[in-house]
């Protein structure tokens, strides 16, 4: 600022006459006038002419202003700031303009100001220290241009990225340095941590890290942990840092005794420090006497105390190094809630957030109903991670205004991918689903899947909560293709078309305990392809009929179409503390469904299933057991021991193997028919069975499911070090047990069918419009003895080789398998690999040793 | 299977309650003991109410009032109370609210603005399960 | 003042603009505005304050970009031209223009009552100071009339919220709210509508004398609405006594 150049009038208690604005191209002579106090009849003085001129400046729209005073006529020259042209970077090559260009706030038509680019200047260099760029500097340069027009210029030397090289702390026996450092968020630069923006250095982020220590060492009971210093210093090669930290562990404290003392008229203390988790001599641990704080003022909210105010007071004994720990339930003012606002959900209707407070207007304020209706909120997934609700003081002293202001995430997903698993080989999946629908909370998808196995198409709804009443509904209408291909492998050699429509209803009767209603229709197509339909009568009139002997009776019998109306319920109980990675708690479901409702299809499917978590250590292990259980009954009776057909259908039984029991092949464990049509028949009177199974074996291997199965699986997952589990990689053991069973022994075709009793000799049979009769064989001209095969059969009759079809499986006795398996997190999406051994097993099952699954999403 | 027993509305301590008696307190001395009213009369500044009930809700049918304390303090118009009267859920209606509602205006978005409206900010799709 | 064709500081940044004088820039933009092409009328007209700051045109520039904006939807645009109009001509002859341009623009982006009110509210701060700044302008006289609006509509958001306790029988802030309405926007339409709710939610609560009063209230304003009819049928039903 230039010093204001006012010269000395000649009488300072002159009358002000006129006022003129000199020099000022785009403001109006009235606006400059507007911004002083200087007015004509006042008085003229020295110290009214300075405030006018400070008035001016700080407007920020004038280079340089000056005032004189000739005899009352009063002249103010003012030279305006220029306006902004052109705003250009130079220089940036790590960082892009696009993200530069939102951090400045000139702009072009904007007046220029120093301060303005100033303030420009110093967002670019905070740009560049958050991507660890410390040595960056910026020069700003003006271009003058006509019209008192400018182009600003910023120069920008980005200088080196620099790294955290090394992090050293001494001064720690009882934890090693790895530990350690496994608590911090800077972690050192190696090459496995390309990806990682850890490695750079950030000064705030080292003051977090020393926060972070003193936590670990709290938690682990070293109440008198310091850090003594920690001190950063440049590498000689000047491009990273080093960091040390010099820390005084202090000894490990037990506990004493812990009480919980009451204020609180009636409420009675001693049963609540009875059932406190630490017990007296336990090594004392920080993190567990915050857990008690909030434990004690849940027990406080949940007896309806809404004004506890629960506080820890320590003692702590030097000497014999025991910490007393002292609860204190104090009683605050009784505060009522005034007033919900909600503010932000531009997309989100005002209800949906509403319905999720625990308690409303007028209520007493409870500080752990807001925090539960805080999370409910949160697991909703509309919003910010880090969402709280504000308490703001309402319109009298004992009134207070919840606060909920939301920033609206992207709720509409679109996700494509691609996987490829031992199971169905190449999958193809997309998704597109808006999980805030109308913003009403409701969630709309459409899904599909493609792979050799199955092609899938899914539309589904859910209205979270009817009416405003605490009932979730949701409908789904779903199109399913499942054929194995004949052939490319060992299983079941049907297709089967599912297209269908359910709809259901839950709601929550207590707070674990959540009852579930659903009907489903759906309209079953089971097919065989047409090669293996034989047409008896050639082009005659009779339809062609399925070929028993190419594809087993049980097979055929489960041909046609079908419709399936059934109403089922299920209640859950769930405590887990997480539904996609559990650590803690267990769930219990039971379900039964009633099908019989109409449609041609009666049974009824009771299902069991339960799963229990347990975190063994404080290292990380993660126990877990899981109990899975099912029967079908069913209610019509379509077959007899006599035709071996079983009363309840094919695709409706239940079946086991990969996944659910790993070790197996798809549907590889429970009863099955297998049919070997690879028969020697060189010497017919004793024809030699090839029993080989697998790819290059023409015989084949149908599961056909039961009516009950159990599976047991204990999964122990094991924790790594910190450098491996940041990439995501979560190994277990596991053990999986289980059996399907219980089925009518279908009738089978055996060797004997072929057996011609007049000569002793197994021959093919031909198979015409007339009937069956047992196929000849080749008489040699020369009247020497026939041999060779019988398989000759009139030109139009068909030839059915001799065969055996064997029943294998149905048994209860358990198959048990162990295995070794990996879960990665990769960065083009999640891995799993399993490696089982099928410890027991019964003649028949399919074992596999490996398999393995990749997703990715682009 | 258990019900969702809630408590609404102010938190009666029977000894306080009790404690206020006609000729004897004031406003001040009623906000002392008791606190502010739940609120006050709209046409009668001299009548405070104290609305406490406790519901009772079965899964998602609405929830039914299972016992309340109403308690009406009068004042007279020098502040001091003229009468104390406490009642239960008795005079309580059964109120089915009017559907019918006075329109507003404001722009409603269309169907499909809801549902596309948003995907052109593509979050993360999560894992395929 | 037809200035010649100003060479100006050579190339600009988005070359679509070549440089050229004030008068012919201005009417391409003028006549882009005639024919509805907004936005690049409003683009124009910021080229004419860019590449000729002093000439009287770029004040009338200003506005024209900040209607055309107006025009072609993009509120926030709209709002910041007028915005940087106002900081630089505070005292000009259109200055109650700009003040009711960006009220407008607020105004247009109400959203429905079941949604953040916060625009509402901004629309409502801008025309109060219409109003207030330029009492005798006609901007003044339709600000007026459209403050009823967003006021009956904040009424609306009330409305609703109190209906949303009422379904879920917590009648108690249901009353609260519907009390909001009748102490803060009694003049809109939704009053009667508020002392009826106001009946219902005090017979829910056992409170049938307050619930007689709302009814009286109704009555003596509201002597043939229909809200009135059914406020006198519930207490004919539920409390005939009081």
């Amino acid at each position: 600022q230039q010093a204001p150049a006012a010269p000395a009038s000649a009488t300072d208690s002159q009358q002000i006459r006129s006022i003129v604005v000199v020099g000022s191209q785009r403001l109006e002579g009235d606006t400059v006038r507007s911004y002083i106090q200087l007015r004509e009849g006042q008085n003229w003085s020295q110290v009214a002419a300075d405030q006018a001129i400070k008035d001016l400046f700080a407007t920020e729209l004038f280079a340089d202003v000056s005032i004189q005073n000739n005899a009352g006529a009063v002249v103010i020259e003012v030279k305006e700031n220029p306006v902004v042209n052109r705003i250009i970077l130079e220089g940036n090559k790590r960082v892009k303009n696009d993200k530069i260009q939102p951090e400045i706030r000139l702009a072009p038509r904007q007046i220029f100001s120093r301060s303005k680019v100033r303030a420009d200047v110093a967002r670019i260099i905070e740009l560049y220290k958050r991507q660890g760029r410390f040595a960056a500097n910026v020069e700003p340069k003006l271009v003058q241009l006509d019209q008192n027009r400018v182009d600003v210029v910023f120069e920008i030397e980005e200088g080196p990225k620099s790294k955290v090289r090394q992090i050293n702390i001494i001064g720690n026996e009882k934890f090693s340095d790895g530990e350690l450092r496994g608590q911090m968020l800077t972690k050192q630069a190696r090459w496995t941590k390309l990806l990682s923006s850890g490695t750079s250095y950030d000064p705030d982020r080292l003051a977090f890290d020393q926060q972070k220590l003193r936590q670990f060492y709290l938690t682990e009971g070293y109440v008198d942990f310091r850090v003594v210093s920690a001190v950063t210093e440049l590498t000689p090669d000047k491009k990273d840092f080093i960091i040390t930290y010099v820390v005084e562990e202090g000894d490990k404290y037990k506990f004493g005794d812990v009480t919980v003392e009451s204020q609180i008229r009636d409420f009675k203390s001693e049963a609540l420090s009875a059932n406190l988790p630490m017990k007296k001599g336990e090594w004392y641990n920080a993190q567990e006497v915050e857990d008690t704080v909030e434990s004690l003022s849940e027990s406080a909210g949940l007896f309806g105390y809404a004004f506890a105010d629960v506080r820890p007071q320590f003692d702590r004994n030097k000497d014999d190094l025991v910490m007393n720990v002292t609860f204190t339930l104090a009683e605050t003012p009784r505060v009522y809630v005034e007033r919900i606002d909600i503010n932000g959900n531009t997309q989100t209707k005002d209800k949906v957030l509403r319905r999720e407070f625990r308690l409303n207007e007028g209520d007493a304020f409870n500080s752990f109903l807001v925090k539960r209706s805080a999370d409910r909120i949160k697991s909703l997934g509309y919003f910010q991670e880090d969402f709280e609700v504000e308490q703001v003081d309402g319109s009298a002293p004992d009134r207070i205004v919840l606060v909920a202001n939301v920033e609206e995430k992207p709720t509409g997903e679109l996700s494509l991918s691609a996987g490829f698993s031992s199971l169905e080989s190449f999958i193809f999946q997309g998704s597109i689903r808006q999980k805030n629908f109308r913003g009403m909370g409701q969630e709309l998808g459409l899904s599909m899947s493609y792979s050799s196995l199955s092609k899938s198409a899914q539309l589904s709804f859910t209205e979270p909560s009817l009416f405003d009443r605490s009932i979730a509904v949701s409908g789904s209408i779903f199109r399913q293709d499942y054929d194995n291909g004949y052939g490319t492998s060992s299983n079941t050699t049907y297709s089967q078309t599912t297209t269908g429509l359910s709809i259901s209803a839950g709601t929550p009767i207590n707070e674990f305990l959540l009852f579930q209603a659903r009907y489903s229709l759906s309209y079953d197509e089971v097919s065989l392809s047409d090669i293996f339909f034989y047409d008896p009568d050639g082009t005659g009139p009779l339809p062609s009929e399925c070929d028993t002997y190419q594809v087993g009776r049980f097979l055929c019998e489960a041909v046609g179409k079908r419709t399936t109306s059934l109403l089922g319920y299920t209640f859950l109980y769930d405590t887990r503390d997480s539904r996609l990675r559990p650590t803690r708690g267990y769930s219990l479901s039971l379900s039964q469904d009633f099908a019989g409702l109409g449609g041609s299809v009666k049974y009824v499917k009771t299902r069991f299933n339960a799963d229990k978590y347990w975190r063994l250590t404080k290292s990380g292990f993660i126990f877990s057991l899981k109990g899975e259980g099912g029967y079908i009954h069913p209610l019509e009776n379509r077959g007899t021991d006599a035709n071996g057909i079983d009363d309840v259908r094919l695709t409706d039984r239940f079946y086991l193997g990969e996944p659910q029991i790993r070790g197996f092949d798809i549907r590889g464990v429970g009863p099955r028919v297998i049919r070997y049509i690879d028969v020697d028949m060189t010497d017919p009177s004793s024809p030699v069975v090839n029993r080989e199974l697998g790819r290059n074996s023409i015989n084949f291997d149908d599961a056909i499911g039961g009516r009950a199965y159990y599976l047991g699986r204990a999964e122990l997952e094991i924790p790594l070090g910190t450098g491996a589990s940041e990439l995501g990689l979560r190994p277990s053991l596991f053990m999986d047990i289980g059996s399907v069973f219980n089925i009518r022994k279908p009738i089978l075709t055996t060797l004997s069918d072929f057996l011609d009793s007049s000569d002793g000799n197994y021959k093919s049979l031909c198979q015409s419009s007339t009937g069956t009769t047992f196929a000849t064989r080749v008489t040699p001209t020369d009247g020497s003895a026939a041999t060779g095969a019988f398989n000759i059969c009139a030109s139009d009759a068909r030839v059915i080789t001799p065969r055996e079809e064997v029943f294998f499986g149905d048994s209860i006795s358990p198959r048990l398998s162990v295995g070794f398996g990996v879960n990665w997190n990769s960065p083009f999406g999640p891995f799993r690999i399993d490696i089982a051994h099928a410890l027991l097993k019964k003649e028949g099952d399919d074992t596999k040793l490996f398999s393995f699954n990749v997703g990715t999403q682009f | 299977c258990t019900r969702l027993r809630v408590g609404r509305g102010y938190i009666v301590d029977e000894n306080l309650v009790s404690s206020v008696q006609a000729g004897v307190d004031n406003k001040e001395s009623v906000e002392a003991t008791l606190g502010r009213p739940s609120f006050v009369s709209q046409f009668d500044s001299n009548q405070w109410y104290y609305y406490a009930r406790v519901t009772r809700q079965l899964a998602f049918s609405s929830p039914k009032g299972e016992s309340q304390t109403l308690l009406r303090v009068q004042f007279d118009n020098a502040g001091n109370v003229a009468s104390v009267s406490r009642s239960g859920l008795e005079l309580a209606a059964n109120i089915k609210p009017e559907g019918d509602k006075t329109d507003t205006k404001g722009s409603d978005r269309g169907f499909f603005e809801d549902l596309f409206g948003n995907i052109g900010t593509v979050g993360t799709g999560g894992a395929p399960q | 003042c037809a200035t010649l064709g100003l060479g100006g500081g050579g190339k600009k940044g988005d070359t679509r603009y070549v440089a050229r004088d004030v008068s012919t820039l201005y009417n391409a933009a003028k006549e882009r505005l005639d024919n509805k092409q907004y936005e690049v009328a409003a683009a124009l007209f910021d080229e004419v304050e860019r590449q000729h700051p002093y000439s009287p045109w770029a004040r009338r520039a200003m506005l024209m970009s900040s209607f055309s904006n107006y025009m072609a939807g993009n509120f926030n645009e709209s709002i910041q031209s007028s915005r940087n109009f106002l900081s630089i001509h505070p005292g000009n002859k259109d200055a109650p223009y700009a003040y009711y341009l960006i009220s407008l623009c607020y105004y247009e982006q109400i959203s429905d009552v079941t949604r953040d009110q916060k625009i509402t509210e901004q629309a409502l701060a801008a025309l109060g100071e219409v109003q207030r700044r330029f009492p005798t302008t006609r901007y003044a006289a339709d600000a007026g009339l459209k403050i009823d609006l967003v006021n009956d509509h904040l009424a609306g958001k009330e409305m609703e919220l109190g209906r949303f306790y009422q379904r879920r029988a917590l009648w108690l802030a249901s009353a609260m709210r519907f009390r909001t309405v009748i102490d803060k926007y009694d003049t809109t339409t939704h009053t009667p509508e508020a002392l009826y709710r106001l009946t219902e939610s005090y017979l829910a609560m056992g409170v049938p004398d307050e619930a007689k009063r709302a009814a009286a209230v109704l009555g003596a304003n509201y002597p043939g609405s229909k809200w009135y009819e059914r406020a006198y049928g519930l207490m004919q039903k539920h409390a005939p006594g009081a």
